[in-house]
């Protein structure tokens, strides 16, 4: 076959069609990407010319005792959020696939908090629902539990800021919803006739079934939740005791509030670097776990 | 190979949603705009003195003014800025406008873009980080023709030199006092604290209601509770906490004399505790909360430029905001309290109608018919000119009135530009949230402040 691709007009007006998408990610994901790994080797001070300060950033970073801080905290905000939404969301997909009467409202109503965000309105809603004696703790009250300190400890803060992302489960419980009614009808049936029903049938067909959808959906989750910014920018301002200050609050700061350019490049990068190999590795773990109904396209 | 193609796609999808990231380093691609800016800058500064102001009342020009505030102050300004272009049909005023959150962020940004407005409405703090030797913005002393400067004290046009050169001139100028609600204390019985004693011991005399204190200080933004500890402590030693070459003015053991008085206010219940305050609501301002509405938190340090807003919180729910006395030790040498500029006006370096600038801003500084328009919207103005055509009128009253007018009488000490340095208030918040949260000694969290305090004013000063 030849492989070499000659280019003809069709190929002229295909490319036109990506153009602009193409510029975005030029202008606005490449270019910003590489100027922060330049930078990243700089004292930039956003006022004043870079000077090349070698791996000096790099170096404090690791000495860095708010960078090593915002980093576990940033860590332990993605080891919660992640599987908690991915079960979440399955789970409300699992229930949606059920043949109940009026199953499209549902699934629209379900999907509402994603269109919402977390925005600055969404904000002021988790701050009273969290509150001393917001709705959450009245509802403790009422069950006989000891109200918690929300907002006032680091742990529970941190988890209010999870739950936040938890309830916005839309987009991946609609990925899973369509991977869940890929799954073929003439399986389930062939388990029944040996007997096989409910839970077994989830763990042992319908999982493995859609262990692509999962693979998909962990590495959004996993790539998001290490950016997360808005929750705890906007409810908690990275408070208490800098419980809930996440890497990218951190990049934030250094930036606009400090001026250290320079070092706040190094840090995005060596957070772009985690989030890549931890990519890597779920990749390469994927052989293992992950089932394709095609073989993976390989012969 | 479809593999491959996915494993492709995936990092391109990975890049996609780093941007997140990498938006914020979108300023960057401003650095050599940057570096031509603070050139023109230089350039504009030294030639600035011959700037040729003869034919600014017939040149065309469009120039634009940029500034953050409430709704009050956005409709005033825009009809200041009418009064302007019917007074001078040839300049065209281009209004940029928007709230305070994210409002430095976008200055700073633009400032290295070289895209920054002709005139700004620019903070105290940033002069010293957007013009560290005095070029960063216009020298408007060379407007001496335009800009009509007599109008100001030079004790408050110090405030916007940096190096000697007049960068900024204030519109106002404001400082924290103590404000109560009068309406709680009324109820409860309480006399209003005139001393620092006294104010100690509200806190036994609001603790007999439950859920009741007399006065509010939070680790946010603005510091306000290290802010009455170094007040205090500037009465009891007769020191400045930062000195005026930016030193540390205080030892290690008055710093820990500082962080203990906080914690007798915390230990007496005359404030509530961080956790119980975060607890309430986050990160919403106090003046938001059910606490301070419902007159259960009845006391609270704040700018006379902002209290306006509690005032008018309180005042819906009928109840009535009293200012206090600015508590003192007797003998004291040090009054302790502090004096800043709300906010000042400048000129940016790269305005192609730098004539047309100054007479704008002289405009919104000191003429009368522009005074009455704008109010009290930017505080109680500095300007002579604009001060006199307020007087007899309504806005001359009011807690913010009274807030600037205790300040300006007290004869208060003028806050240093690193005081409130972002870095600085890092500083200070973990210090007093370690001592709220039981994180270590006072005589631990201080010494650790200290050193703190000493690396970041270093640093700060560069």
């Amino acid at each position: 076959m030849n492989k070499k691709v000659k280019f003809n007009k069709k190929n002229y007006v295909g490319l036109l069609y990506v153009t602009p998408w193409l510029i975005g990610f030029l202008v606005f994901t490449l270019y910003p990407i590489l100027a922060a790994l330049y930078l990243s080797f700089t004292d930039y001070s956003l006022m004043s010319a870079p000077n090349f300060v070698g791996l000096d950033n790099f170096i404090k970073l690791f000495s860095d005792k708010g960078f090593l801080k915002a980093f576990g905290i940033t860590a332990k905000y993605v080891i919660w959020e992640v599987p908690l939404k991915l079960i979440f969301s399955l789970f409300v997909a699992f229930i949606l696939n059920m043949n109940i009467k009026g199953i499209n409202f549902f699934r629209t109503a379900y999907y509402i908090p994603s269109i919402l965000g977390s925005n600055v309105a969404i904000a002021i809603l988790w701050k009273f629902l969290f509150a001393t004696d917001g709705l959450v703790n009245q509802v403790f009250g009422i069950v006989g539990m000891e109200p918690i300190s929300w907002f006032g400890q680091a742990t529970p803060a941190l988890f209010t800021i999870v739950l936040l992302r938890v309830w916005e489960f839309g987009s991946t419980m609609v990925i899973f919803l369509s991977a869940l009614k890929e799954v073929p009808a003439e399986l389930y049936e062939a388990a029944s006739v040996d007997g096989s029903t409910g839970i077994r049938n989830f763990f042992t067909i319908t999982i493995p079934m859609i262990t692509p959808i999962i693979f998909f959906n962990f590495i959004m989750q996993l790539v998001h939740a290490f950016q997360e910014f808005n929750g705890p920018y906007l409810i908690t301002g990275g408070d208490p005791m800098k419980g809930t200050y996440l890497l990218p609050m951190l990049i934030y700061d250094n930036t606009f509030k400090y001026f250290n350019m320079g070092y706040a490049s190094a840090m995005s990068w060596v957070l772009f670097l985690v989030v890549m190999i931890f990519t890597m590795m779920t990749f390469k773990s994927s052989k293992y776990w992950v089932y394709y109904s095609d073989n993976g396209g390989e012969e | 190979m479809k593999k491959a193609l996915a494993i492709a796609m995936s990092t391109c999808l990975l890049a996609t949603s780093m941007v997140g990231c990498g938006g914020n380093i979108k300023p960057a691609a401003a650095d050599n705009a940057g570096a031509t800016a603070s050139e023109t800058a230089s350039e504009t500064a030294t030639a600035s003195e011959a700037v040729d102001t003869s034919s600014v009342l017939t040149d065309n020009a469009e120039i634009r003014f940029c500034w953050w505030g409430g709704d009050d102050r956005h409709t005033a300004t825009l009809e200041a800025i009418d009064l302007f272009q019917e007074k001078y049909p040839n300049i065209k005023v281009k209004a940029e406008y928007g709230g305070w959150d994210g409002h430095a962020e976008k200055i700073t940004t633009q400032m290295t873009g070289g895209t920054a407005a002709d005139v700004l409405q620019v903070n105290y703090d940033w002069l010293s980080r957007l013009s560290k030797d005095g070029t960063g913005f216009m020298n408007l002393e060379s407007f001496s023709d335009l800009i009509k400067l007599d109008n100001f004290e030079e004790e408050d046009l110090a405030f916007g030199r940096r190096k000697g050169i007049l960068n900024a001139i204030p519109v106002s100028t404001t400082g924290r006092s103590i404000y109560f609600n009068k309406t709680t204390y009324d109820q409860l019985g309480v006399t209003i604290p005139t001393t620092w004693e006294e104010l100690i011991a509200t806190g036994e005399a609001f603790s007999k209601t439950a859920g009741y204190y007399p006065f509010d200080l939070d680790t946010g933004n603005g510091f306000p509770a290290w802010y009455l500890c170094v007040v205090y402590m500037q009465q009891k030693t007769g020191k400045d906490f930062i000195t005026e070459d930016g030193q540390i003015g205080f030892t290690q053991e008055e710093i820990q004399e500082a962080l203990e008085f906080f914690k007798t206010l915390e230990d007496n219940k005359v404030i509530r505790t961080q956790e119980q305050r975060a607890n309430e609501a986050g990160t919403t301002p106090l003046y938001q909360t059910p606490s301070w509405l419902d007159g259960k938190v009845a006391g609270v340090l704040e700018w006379s430029s902002s209290i306006g807003k509690y005032e008018s919180a309180l005042a819906e729910k009928g109840q009535e905001l009293a200012i206090g006395n600015l508590l003192s030790i007797e003998g004291a040498t040090n009054v302790g309290w502090f004096k800043k500029p709300s906010l000042m006006y400048a000129i940016t370096p790269t305005t192609k109608a730098p004539a047309a600038s100054a007479l704008f801003l002289d405009f919104m500084l000191n003429d009368q018919d522009a005074a009455k328009i704008l109010g009290t919207t930017r505080g109680i103005p500095s300007s002579k000119s604009a001060s006199e055509a307020l007087e007899g009128t309504d806005e001359l009253k009011g807690a913010a009135y009274e807030g600037t007018k205790q300040i300006n009488e007290c004869g208060a000490n003028v806050m240093s530009p690193y005081f409130e340095n972002a870095l600085m208030k890092e500083v200070y918040n973990e210090a007093i949230q370690s001592l709220s949260y039981g994180q270590g000694t006072t005589e631990e969290i201080a010494a650790n402040m200290y050193s703190q305090l000493q690396d970041t004013l270093a640093n700060v000063r560069q």
